[in-house]
């Protein structure tokens, strides 16, 4: 079961850091391209384009969405492990584990619930053409990709949930993955 | 109310995610509310990131991961020792301007102290500065950086509240002149009271450091002087950043002879120029000076053409090393601001919820039953801030905070550009607070100093940024007074 789990795992992360991590990397490089080239064109020439700063948000905020879930199963997310690494300072080792479960427990169900009701919300916009505010991009398309991220993210958290239970049991899994990364910003 | 407190406080506890637990939270309350559906909660997260002026954050972001990248911030580092490094305590001081600059563009203080506990600390060392004092530096550096464009913190603050960025950059211009003269000023001090040996001038280290560093020297006065001249607005100034970042990342990717490039970039430029003019462009007026146009467009025209040509040789011979390192620079910039964006959409979910239930309303009538002054309230939330500040970084406090105290304080009739300098000089000064101060413990654990000697080092720094705070708490006229200065004379 550890072994099958650990290839699906490394597949799904592959597709995530290697495939979908690169492309909105491409995606944040194109889209800052675009907004350095409006920024030539207004200036030296007084024109933009008009569907331009709705172009440069999409292309950015699209990409991002798809960087949610890779940056979601590195563990990378902002969290505050002050009172954690307390815990774990004073030897309570099992009560960390315990938290942590529950923690990824929480997000399985915090995620789930996003991209559950976050359905209807996609269909709607689909059915009513919205557009962004200058009229020529249609809404949907990026409202589905976060929907997709949120997607994602659930079936990422399946995977954390499953390795924090295996932690709490005395077995590691997927030690290629580390369960604690901390951000600074 | 309390459930949602509870809730928030128990999920973060449990190091949840803190857009988890404030988003997550926010679902508890909804899923025992009919009157909110929970459709509203996703709509809310796209809404609130769908703005132009957000894009400035991953702009800055990538701007200052090329500029790290490109090598740009060392030759800052150097120009700053060559100028002012051989006063008794003047490397001590470069570095602290070396901290500001970095921080400055990476937007976070607590990177820029890991970041600047290896870089500068074996060489402060190296010179004879004490462990204590060294380490305090470095932790302190950030303080000033987070009042300088293009602070995230500040286009945060902005974000969430709908207030101008503008107004909270130069709104940040008079505090962090009065950090950075009050460091000055302990630096001196210090360096007289423990007797610092001081170094030798010399005219050709400086000479040689300028000519390196002018293209990083070059580039906050083109960005920042177009943000404060009224040119750009911020997200602008972002994406011009990080193209001027590209630029130079790709002309510098390989080695060549320097009068080469400059012949290129002339060549190119008049060229290049001249082709536009004949055609009908009107070179000479996309700024206010004629001449300045001309320069403008034969010079940036120029590295342009030049890029273009490093752009096509790098794709026969494969040979740019900046060009190797773009896509893991870009995949940097793209995880710290999914990060920010996660965060935020999640603010935006928790203050569609606060604003339907009315409860910072709640808060501001009960703060104001209670009688609280507009000082009393603002030195509360002050002190608030600096306590979290212990144990959370800048941005988690601002969005912990800010959708629930910022209702209240419009209440009380407080300044918002007021409150946002303000929180940002207590979210800084927290992060080198003993106990905790997250920036302590990064550089205890980039330099091995133990923390208590890092926390000596970070005291006098802590008094005279505590002074700041305290003039800006009690003259809001200090941070107020350049931006309405703008504001008037724009409307003149």
């Amino acid at each position: 079961m550890d072994a099958l789990l650990d290839r699906t795992y490394r597949v799904l992360r592959f597709l995530l850091d290697d495939v979908l991590g690169n492309i909105a990397a491409i995606g944040l490089l194109g889209g800052t391209l675009f907004a350095i080239f409006e920024v030539i064109r207004r200036y030296m020439f007084g024109v933009v384009f008009e569907w331009g700063q709705d172009a440069v948000i999409y292309i950015i905020i699209g990409s991002v969405y798809i960087y949610f879930a890779v940056t979601h199963a590195k563990r990378a997310h902002l969290v505050m492990s002050a009172f954690t690494d307390l815990l774990r300072s004073r030897g309570l080792v099992t009560l960390t584990l315990v938290l942590r479960t529950g923690v990824s427990a929480f997000s399985l169900f915090f995620h789930g619930f996003f991209a559950y009701f976050g359905w209807p919300t996609v269909e709607r916009t689909m059915m009513m053409g919205r557009t962004s505010q200058s009229m020529f991009l249609l809404l949907w398309p990026f409202q589905a990709l976060l929907l997709a991220s949120f997607a994602l993210m659930a079936l990422v958290t399946l995977f954390h949930l499953y390795q924090d239970i295996r932690a709490l049991m005395g077995k590691d899994v997927f030690e290629w993955a580390p369960a604690e990364i901390h951000t600074d910003i | 109310m309390w459930a949602l407190g509870g809730s928030l406080i128990g999920l973060m506890l449990a190091a949840a995610p803190i857009g988890i637990a404030l988003a997550g939270a926010t679902v508890l309350v909804v899923m025992t509310d009919p009157m909110l559906g929970p459709n509203a909660l996703f709509r809310a997260f796209f809404k609130f990131l769908n703005s132009y002026t957000l894009m400035a954050i991953p702009f800055f972001i990538y701007a200052g991961f090329l500029m790290e990248r490109t090598g740009l911030i060392t030759r800052l580092f150097n120009f700053a020792d060559a100028l002012i490094g051989w006063l008794p305590g003047g490397f001590a001081y470069a570095t602290l301007m070396a901290a500001v600059m970095f921080g400055a563009i990476s937007g976070s203080s607590t990177a820029m102290a890991a970041a600047m506990g290896i870089i500068a600390f074996p060489e402060m060392i190296r010179r004879g500065y004490p462990v204590w004092m060294s380490a305090g530096i470095i932790a302190c550096g950030g303080g000033i950086a987070i009042l300088i464009p293009p602070s995230i913190t500040l286009i945060l603050y902005g974000i969430i509240t709908e207030e101008s960025i503008v107004s909270l950059f130069f709104a940040g211009f008079t505090p962090g002149i009065m950090l950075a003269i009050s460091d000055a000023a302990i630096i001196i001090g210090l360096s007289i009271f423990i007797k610092l040996p001081a170094g030798k001038f010399e005219l050709g280290k400086l000479g040689k450091a300028t000519w390196d560093a002018w293209p990083a020297l070059l580039m906050p006065v083109c960005v920042l002087g177009g943000l404060y001249g009224g040119v750009f607005t911020p997200t602008e100034a972002g994406a011009a950043a990080a193209g001027y970042a590209l630029l130079f990342g790709i002309i510098s990717g390989v080695d060549r002879p320097a009068k080469l490039r400059i012949a290129a970039v002339l060549g190119g430029g008049v060229i290049g120029t001249g082709i536009a003019a004949l055609t009908g462009w009107d070179v000479t007026s996309f700024t206010p000076s004629p001449v300045i146009s001309v320069i403008v467009a034969v010079i940036g025209g120029g590295s342009l053409f030049l890029a273009v040509c490093e752009l096509v040789m790098a794709a026969a011979t494969r040979d740019n090393r900046f060009l190797k390192e773009l896509l893991p620079t870009t995949q940097r910039t793209i995880n710290l601001t999914a990060i920010v964006y996660f965060l935020l959409g999640c603010v935006g979910v928790f203050q569609f919820m606060l604003a339907n239930k009315g409860w910072p309303q709640d808060i501001a009538t009960w703060v104001t039953d209670q009688g609280f002054t507009q000082m009393e309230f603002l030195a509360t939330l002050v002190v608030i801030m600096l306590f979290l500040s212990m144990w959370l970084t800048g941005v988690a406090i601002l969005v912990l905070t800010v959708p629930i105290f910022f209702p209240v304080s419009l209440t009380l009739g407080v300044d918002p550009i007021h409150l946002g300098i303000l929180a940002a000089i207590a979210i800084e000064m927290g992060g080198v607070i003993p106990p905790v101060g997250l920036n302590l413990f990064a550089v205890s654990g980039t330099t091995g100093v133990p923390v208590t000697k890092v926390m000596k080092g970070a005291i006098p720094f802590l008094i005279t940024d505590g002074i700041v705070l305290l003039l800006m708490l009690f003259f809001p006229i200090l941070a107020l007074w350049l931006p309405n200065l703008v504001i008037q004379s724009h409307f003149n």
